[in-house]
């Protein structure tokens, strides 16, 4: 894409024509405009985007606050006290940990031993409402 | 393929009050209007550094570019946090357009001009002028029901892709598939409601984000 993308030398500092861009949003800096030098127009109708040749007045700072959900939610993970919001919601959760692999395990054995030795069969909603008409447990042998 | 930058930007049906003082001065001191509408003060932007954000409000445009991005809720949040604390300082004019233009990258495993092969076979048909070809891009303008989005995609090497953002991403690959996507809404001077723009900015980054894992199984087929 090179050849479509990089401007001439010479109009590298000069203002953007609004005419040339695809999107003609703003007048910002090159940076963020060069995919607009594509020399191809967009169907839909073009704006003026500058007005009097101004450029807006720039402010550099640190940081900002913002009301964000990662402000407003706090994440407390047991034995993860470094998970945070974004980790969460970028999909980075934290590995188990041998222990909490272990207390799974054992969990599902113990779920295991109970649905064998009680002989729980999933109730469903048809079964349930069968035995309120009914009026009596089923049959269960 | 990786999101490395969003801008997402409201255009407004005429020029924010707040650039519009003499105006309006000139309207209270002679209860008539200006005969042709003056807008004196530049706009202006705001870059944050930690953020990797910039927030630009001028007289017809108010954008906010992210650098950086993790993933999609984030920008969400990002986008309707800076606009809400706007919204609170100056009431925004009715909208004629909201945009967001979004930049995906994948990193190739071949060479450029191996990869530049690739998108000959796929994307144009053979001729004299696609086979003497040394680089490539494509353009195409998709409709996604009332909204429409101007899609460019191609390869492109390291050189080129550091200038394309604003903030430079700390680590890019020699060489990849670039793919720009500004999806866009044209609408007659609608009001702007942050459940609109939510919904704008999710619905955008959703539908970039299928096209961008399109353009990866149609690269895939070739490889």
């Amino acid at each position: 894409m090179a050849a479509m993308l990089i401007p001439p030398k010479e109009v590298k500092s000069a203002t953007i024509s609004d005419s040339i861009l695809s999107s003609p949003y703003l007048s910002l800096s090159i940076a963020a405009w060069v995919p607009g030098l594509y020399r191809w127009q967009p169907a839909e109708k073009m704006l003026h985007t500058t007005f009097d040749g101004q450029r807006p007045i720039v402010f550099d700072i640190d940081t900002i606050e913002l009301p964000t959900a990662t402000r407003r939610w706090k994440v407390s993970l047991p034995g993860y006290p470094a998970a945070t919001f974004d980790d969460l919601r970028a999909g980075n959760w934290p590995e188990p940990t041998e222990q909490e692999l272990e207390a799974r395990h054992k969990a599902i054995e113990l779920a295991r031993d109970v649905h064998e030795k009680l002989d729980i069969r999933p109730l469903t909603t048809s079964t349930i409402i069968r035995q309120l008409r009914e009026g009596k447990l089923e049959d269960r042998g | 393929m990786d999101l490395l930058q969003l801008i997402i930007e409201l255009r407004h049906s005429e020029p924010l009050r707040l650039f519009r003082p003499y105006e309006e001065l000139y309207r209270s001191l002679t209860e008539k209007e200006l005969s042709k509408k003056e807008i004196p003060l530049p706009g202006f932007q705001l870059n944050i550094s930690e953020k990797r954000m910039q927030v630009v409000v001028d007289p017809r445009h108010t954008a906010i570019v992210l650098g950086d991005v993790p993933n999609i809720g984030y920008c969400v949040d990002n986008v309707v946090g800076v606009f809400r604390k706007i919204s609170d300082l100056v009431k925004l004019p009715p909208l004629v357009r909201l945009g967001a233009k979004s930049y995906w990258i994948q990193k190739s495993e071949v060479s450029f001009s191996e990869l530049v092969s690739t998108y000959k076979q796929i994307i144009y048909k053979s001729s004299s002028i696609v086979e003497d070809s040394i680089d490539v891009g494509a353009s195409f303008i998709l409709k996604d029901g009332k909204y429409a989005a101007n899609v460019a995609f191609g390869p492109m090497e390291v050189s080129q892709l550091k200038i394309m953002f604003a903030f430079e991403p700390p680590k890019l690959p020699e060489v990849v598939s670039f793919l720009d996507i500004d999806y866009y809404l044209v609408m007659e001077q609608t009001e702007l409601t942050e459940k609109m723009l939510r919904e704008f900015v999710n619905a955008g980054l959703n539908y970039a984000s299928e096209q961008s894992r399109r353009l990866v199984s149609i690269l895939a087929k070739e490889e």
